[in-house]
């Protein structure tokens, strides 16, 4: 084992503090080695002992006592809106720019805001940008009208899958990465190369096609360069979903280079 | 003087609302992760849909396509009305299918018209297209249960865009 | 003024179990216990996690709220102590998406060491800088790294409580002290001690 392999294996321990045998022999052999063990040790008892302030109020006795002595007056989580006050330290710019207002007497604000009552203030479900993304491609393919617009809005639709593959890789479980590998397979396979190979000899001009196809095949090189990249930055379990895709991308290349001849 | 002072008010209400908002935050890991699950599905639908729409080689058939893409955003938007009660996805999906049926599915359509004899099968296929365009659009409305979500003021300015769109389908 | 970090004996098992039975049974005050057993430390790792003690105040009691509506769906015999943690992250997840500006704090009102020993002072020194850069990680680091030391949990628990794999989890307490020891390593050495080799 080199002494890198160690040194990561430690920090990947439960605790480094506790070298299991099959790392003691080296480590025990090894200054660097060891020095690292001492240093990650010493880490992990800082952490363990990282300070925490004191809870700004004391939530946690009052909750207690409610329970204790008036257990019906405990309002569950799903029955309690949240209280004027939480309302107002979360808005507190526009709370001070509304009250800086009023007290200069613009009473639109006054009958505007809602002063004295509770807000059951709702948390908005942000829109999803790859979903928008997916069907503005699908509206790209709707308007294509001819071959060539049909590869570039496929070739777009394969990187913005190869990106969120990316964007995933790091806290997706394996079975929804493999999801977008399957995708991106279709995409290229089903989509890009099918179409090139669909496409007539009067599509377009012989040095037009051989551009098109070039450059869609350099993205595709380069799409599989970003995602064999992208590997060592994510959880092993990713790794061979990403260079599935990274494979996928180097074969349609080769596909489409072959094609542009 | 009076005016001046009013409009300086304002002006520094308005900043401070306009502070307050603050630039959209962007989404954490755990939101991506969350919008992912959630619209994983429906995703896998629309890269099949890209695949076929791919396939299609005449104006009719990206039109029916569309109406595919569009139903099928429909469905979702259904279930986002009756079982998440979600406004914000609902208003969502309206505006994806929205999105779908004004820039994808309208132009192909109207291409279609233009160019297919109106007494050919697919000329007649075109008018059936039209008119189940526009029931699909009305439809949309009648699957959104009373309450919540059909109140929320973002779900009725979609709806509103999506019955707007009805007039290209001829009615 | 910190919190008292030496850790509550652990119930023993049987204990906890019929506090948890008496609460599935709307007994308030056995809910009451288990609040007392397992607040502090939802406390303490929601802290480290939003970096901000008012929200790390506001979600304990939210969890425990939510924990209390839905006990009627915990399993009996299965980890209390991570099914709250659970919930407790699901309401983190949940917070930020409201949240509009990011509050980053530094530890307030660090206890002072009792003797006043250089040792003592330097180490007190070097906790600050491991709280800093901690609160540095990226949020999905610093999330997995302080449920595993904090609580001493298993890589697996730790995933089921993030809704991931064991994996990932495992990656992710890696990937926080990888990029801990290379921003800390000079300040990890014990007071006097020398560089010497290292990789």
């Amino acid at each position: 084992m080199n002494c890198q392999t160690v040194q990561n294996k430690i920090l990947t321990l439960p605790d480094p503090r506790h070298i299991p045998d099959s790392l003691r022999e080296h480590v025990g052999s090894c200054g660097a080695c060891r020095t690292w063990a001492e240093l990650a040790g010493r880490l992990e008892g800082f952490l363990e002992r990282l300070p925490t302030p004191a809870a700004p109020s004391d939530k946690k006795a009052a909750l207690i006592a409610r329970l204790q002595r008036h257990p019906e007056t405990v309002e569950l989580a799903a029955e309690q809106p949240r209280s004027f006050r939480e309302f107002l330290r979360q808005n507190a710019t526009l709370v001070g720019g509304l009250a800086a207002a009023i007290m200069v007497a613009i009473g639109v604000w006054a009958t505007l805001g809602k002063n004295g009552t509770k807000q059951d203030v709702e948390v908005a479900t942000p829109k999803d940008p790859f979903l928008e993304k997916m069907v503005q491609r699908d509206v790209a393919l709707a308007k294509a009208t001819t071959y060539g617009q049909k590869l570039e809005a496929l070739g777009g639709l394969a990187d913005d899958l190869s990106a969120e593959a990316r964007g995933l890789a790091r806290i997706a479980n394996p079975d929804e990465l493999r999801d977008v590998a399957r995708w991106f397979d279709r995409i290229v396979k089903d989509g890009m190369i099918r179409q090139a190979e669909k496409m007539p000899g009067n599509a377009m001009t012989p040095a037009e096609r051989k551009a098109q196809l070039t450059e869609l095949a350099r993205k595709l090189g380069e799409t599989a360069d970003e995602v064999k990249k992208a590997t060592g930055e994510v959880p092993p379990d990713a790794k061979p979903i990403l260079e599935r895709i990274a494979d996928t991308a180097r074969f349609g290349q080769k596909k489409l280079q072959d094609m542009a001849g | 003087m009076v005016r001046v002072l009013l409009l300086l008010i304002s002006f520094a209400t308005l900043a401070a609302w306009a502070g307050a908002q603050g630039p959209t935050p962007p989404l954490t890991a755990a939101d991506k992760m969350k919008l992912f699950k959630s619209n994983r599905t429906l995703i896998e639908n629309l890269v099949n849909h890209g695949i076929d729409l791919s396939a299609a080689d005449k104006p009719l058939t990206r039109a029916e396509e569309c109406r595919k893409t569009a139903v099928t955003l429909g469905n979702y938007l259904e279930r986002a009305a009756k079982e998440d009660r979600n406004p914000d996805r609902v208003a969502e999906l309206a505006d994806l299918m929205g999105n779908v049926v004004r820039d994808g599915l309208a132009p192909n359509l109207d291409e279609a018209e233009r160019t297919t004899p109106a007494e050919s099968p697919d000329g007649k296929r075109v008018k059936e297209l039209q008119t189940i365009v526009a029931n699909d659009l009305d439809n949309v409305r009648s699957t959104i249960p009373a309450g919540k979500v059909a109140d929320s003021p973002k779900v009725k300015a979609a709806l509103a865009a999506l019955t707007d769109l009805k007039s290209k389908f001829g009615k | 003024m910190t919190l008292d970090t030496d850790p509550p004996l652990p119930p023993e098992p049987s204990e906890e179990a019929d506090w948890i039975r008496a609460a599935q049974d709307g007994d308030r005050s056995a809910f009451a216990r288990l609040v007392e057993r397992y607040w502090d430390r939802l406390y303490r790792w929601l802290y480290h996690v939003t970096r901000d003690r008012h929200t790390a105040e506001d979600l304990t009691q939210e969890t425990f709220l939510k924990a209390l509506a839905a006990l009627k769906s915990f399993r009996p015999g299965s980890n209390f102590r991570a099914w709250v943690f659970r919930i407790g992250h699901n309401n983190f997840v949940n917070q930020k998406r409201s949240e509009r500006r990011t509050k980053h704090q530094l530890p307030e009102d660090t206890a002072a060491p009792a003797i006043g020993t250089e040792a003592a002072i330097e180490n007190r020194e070097t906790l600050e800088l491991v709280a800093k850069a901690v609160a540095d990680l990226p949020e999905d680091f610093r999330v997995a790294l302080t449920l595993r030391v904090e609580e001493e949990l298993s890589f697996r628990e730790v995933a089921k409580i993030l809704n991931t794999t064991e994996e990932t989890a495992r990656w992710r307490v890696f990937k926080a002290r990888q990029k801990l020891m290379k921003v800390l390593s000079p300040e990890l050495l014990p007071p006097g001690a020398t560089t010497g080799e290292m990789t």
